[in-house]
């Protein structure tokens, strides 16, 4: 009699252990603000551009103009590295975002140093955001100052919201 | 149902090697499907101030040019872009000008090892042989645990 009476105490007290985890995790979901998503559009994935420079060379292009839809947010990654060449080459280079729609301005620049040291393997980038009035213009200025030619590795990868 | 997962993982096992592995081996100086290839030059001497390899769309693929620039497209030259990057990567871009009598690019080094014997054959070794090779091995090697898996059972 004695064995059952502690069983059923053992079960009350599991029992009410139970319930008060449930209502704990009941309140704390409630409790829960409904966030606002930001729909992320791929724009452009992981592109890459190769540029060989001719000796003591300097050249600007654009890698998109006029791209993607206005009054957008852009998210930009762009990075660059050697490509052959040298083992390691003094380089300098920038990417600017220009917003299209308002007269071109510059709104984002990723810079390097006005001479940095690559290595080969190594890759220097970075991330743009720029919230745009009409669509994206984005342009990459490379240096070499070595009276080799150097080869160079841009990728771009873009989104929108 | 575990052996089908199984043979399944390994396939994909076997073909995500076969695409991370073959483009090692495929020369990076090959033009790649899709590219836009142009070279930039001076106006003046013919020199070359930049080799371009531009992405598909939506990468926008009409040069800069700086006054005194000009651009000669290539893209419809494979041999010419293997043998002009093959050169560039070797920091050999120099090798290189545009004779301003005929517009023509032209070489005027040496170019290198692989590209002087025979381009046509490393771009269809590289470009065709290879996968068609990749494709041969997953298909066997497929085919095989397949084979030894049934065989067990």
């Amino acid at each position: 009699m004695c064995i059952f009476e502690n069983k059923m105490h053992y079960a009350k007290t599991i029992a009410k252990f139970a319930i008060l985890v449930i209502v704990l995790a009941l309140s704390s979901i409630g409790a829960i603000q409904p966030g606002r998503a930001i729909g992320m559009n791929l724009y452009s994935y992981f592109q890459n551009w190769n540029f060989c420079l001719g000796g003591n060379s300097n050249y600007s292009t654009w890698l998109y103009y006029d791209a993607g839809p206005s009054s957008k947010t852009w998210v930009v990654t762009v990075d660059i590295g050697l490509n052959g060449g040298d083992n390691t080459q003094y380089a300098h280079w920038f990417f600017d975002i220009f917003d299209h729609g308002s007269g071109g301005n510059l709104v984002a620049e990723y810079a390097g140093a006005q001479y940095n040291w690559i290595a080969q393997g190594i890759v220097f980038g970075s991330t743009l955001t720029a919230s745009l009035a009409g669509s994206l213009t984005l342009e990459v200025s490379i240096g070499n100052p070595d009276s080799a030619s150097q080869c160079f590795s841009v990728q771009a990868t873009s989104w929108y919201y | 149902m575990r052996k089908t997962a199984l043979i399944g993982f390994a396939i994909l096992v076997l073909a995500a090697l076969a695409t991370s592995v073959l483009p090692a081996f495929a020369d990076s100086t090959d033009p790649q499907p899709g590219y836009t290839y142009y070279i930039v030059y001076n106006q003046t001497d013919g020199s070359i101030v930049a080799a371009v390899g531009c992405p598909p769309s939506p990468a926008y693929c009409i040069p800069k040019l700086q006054p005194g620039q000009s651009v000669i497209y290539i893209t419809d030259q494979p041999i010419v872009v293997s043998l002009l990057f093959a050169d560039a990567h070797n920091a050999k871009l120099g090798n290189w000008h545009v004779n301003l009598q005929t517009h023509q690019l032209v070489s005027t080094g040496t170019t290198s090892p692989l590209t002087t014997s025979h381009p046509a054959f490393v771009i269809g070794l590289t470009g065709v042989a290879l996968p068609a090779l990749a494709f041969l091995g997953l298909a066997t090697s497929s085919s095989l645990i397949w084979r030894r898996t049934h065989k067990r059972a």
